[in-house]
């Protein structure tokens, strides 16, 4: 139970952290700081707990920031999905491994989140054009704030860890 | 495949079809939030304001250090500026007054001043994916879906989901922002059309569906025509910087440079009042 309320409010911090300090970057370049936390925490964690917290803090950025409930809901819960998978795969015990996964997800949540606006609202630009101006400039940062933030994100959970990792850097 | 995994994976299934469906549902414009909204916000938006408002403080500190000197010699500038706007508001006060009195004679009802409420803005959409921000002002305080939020440099954008204590405003800059406008030299029927945010990001604004005789060119100044009740008249937007022909040739379409820049917005006014324009008694 307090793994949950924890994780709750980690995510909830997160959120306003990162809607706050969003006001102080131009441009759309935005460290999207609740991903790093989703796939943080499902890599550490594991797939189901990851999308158990992807789906909460989407629904949850939904309510502060989109414009329907669903859209980063989805996306975030696919991400938590993924990084606990992937997690299994890729060798845990150095943080290169969130950072990469932070890199890409970022792209993929961009390209779900592209897919779901164009089925509902409907969009002109270019995949690829989002791609190259926004998805990866945005990946660059947010695998750039990866290290402190998953750094504490491990000291927090890390006695939940069921295998007993520690992280090295 | 473990019994456990294939439930796993139809419980995934599950979830993906309902959020699917809950997107569908909550896409068109909601009046009023869930109770449950209502109180995560409730809780989150004054924090959300308390970070924001250390940020700011922050960054004004960090400014004024690195921009001393550009700050002085621009506070300098301001004061004689300030002077002559002083001057000039005697005069404008007495024409005025002069309007007044011109209006009752004609019979012309007066224009309505707008009800304006102040509002800060507290957190912007970091995924940069739908162009919000988040205000301060909710319900209580008078605010309604569809109002418009404007700033001293013009039309800002419009309320679009409302709680108790704070709000939602889609930017101008949205590509579902949409609102009727018109050239401000001409002013006529012909100059009309709707002003709409790009997909791209830019602030750079669309007016679409102008007749192909518009009269319109790079330079002129777009304003709200006040047509549909949702934006009152005459509320700046920006300035045309290209005019041309969509692809059929049929109708003329206009990029128009936002007067606003809503990377840098910290403060908005929300329009809480209709706006009557200026009538004669036989209603022209």
């Amino acid at each position: 139970m307090l793994f949950y309320f924890l994780a709750l409010l980690v995510i909830v911090f997160g959120l306003i952290v990162e809607g706050a300090t969003s006001l102080f970057f131009p441009g759309n370049i935005l460290p999207d700081l609740t991903l790093i936390l989703v796939v943080g925490m499902g890599f550490l964690l594991g797939e189901r707990q990851g999308a158990v917290v992807g789906l909460v803090a989407g629904l949850l950025e939904d309510v502060m920031f989109g414009q329907a409930l669903g859209f980063f809901a989805l996306s975030k819960m696919m991400l938590g999905l993924g990084a606990g998978l992937a997690g299994k795969e890729i060798y845990r015990e150095k943080a290169m491994g969130p950072v990469v996964l932070v890199f890409a997800g970022t792209l993929i949540h961009g390209i779900i989140l592209y897919m779901l606006q164009y089925l509902y609202i409907g969009t002109e630009i270019s995949l690829e054009a989002k791609i190259t101006s926004v998805f990866l400039p945005r990946a660059l940062f947010n695998a750039f704030l990866t290290v402190p933030v998953y750094s504490l994100v491990h000291w927090l959970f890390e006695r939940k860890n069921p295998m007993g990792w520690k992280i090295h850097f | 495949m473990t019994s456990s995994g294939k439930k796993n994976i139809w419980a995934l299934l599950v979830v993906i079809v309902l959020l699917l469906f809950l997107i569908s549902y909550t896409g068109e414009e909601r009046v009023r939030l869930t109770t449950v909204e209502d109180a995560f916000l409730a809780v989150v938006v004054p924090v959300q304001d308390f970070f924001a408002s250390i940020g700011q403080n922050i960054q004004t500190f960090f400014v004024s250090i690195v921009h001393y000197q550009e700050i002085q010699k621009e506070n300098e500038m301001l004061r004689e500026k300030v002077s002559e706007k002083k001057e000039k508001l005697v005069v404008l006060d007495e024409v005025l007054q002069e309007n007044h009195r011109l209006r009752e004679l004609v019979g012309f009802q007066e224009r309505e001043e707008m009800d304006l409420v102040d509002a800060k803005v507290v957190a912007r959409d970091a995924s940069g994916w739908f162009n919000t921000v988040t205000l301060n002002r909710g319900y209580q305080d008078g605010i309604e879906v569809e109002m418009s939020v404007v700033t001293p440099d013009g039309l800002t954008g419009m309320i679009s989901s409302v709680s108790a204590r704070s709000s939602q405003a889609i930017l101008i800059t949205n590509p579902r922002f949409a609102a009727s406008a018109m050239v401000q030299r001409s002013r006529d029927s012909g100059s009309l059309g709707i002003i709409e945010g790009q997909a791209d990001d830019q602030p750079m604004l669309k007016m679409i569906n102008l007749p192909p005789d518009a009269n319109i060119q790079p330079g002129d100044t777009i304003v709200t025509s006040g047509m549909g009740g949702v934006f009152p008249k005459g509320l700046f937007v920006g300035e045309v910087e290209k005019v041309d022909v969509d692809q059929h040739g049929l109708v003329k379409y206009a990029e128009v440079k936002s007067s606003v820049n809503v990377n840098r917005l910290e403060e908005v006014m929300i329009v809480t009042s209709e706006v009557n324009s200026g009538e004669d008694d036989s209603g022209n």
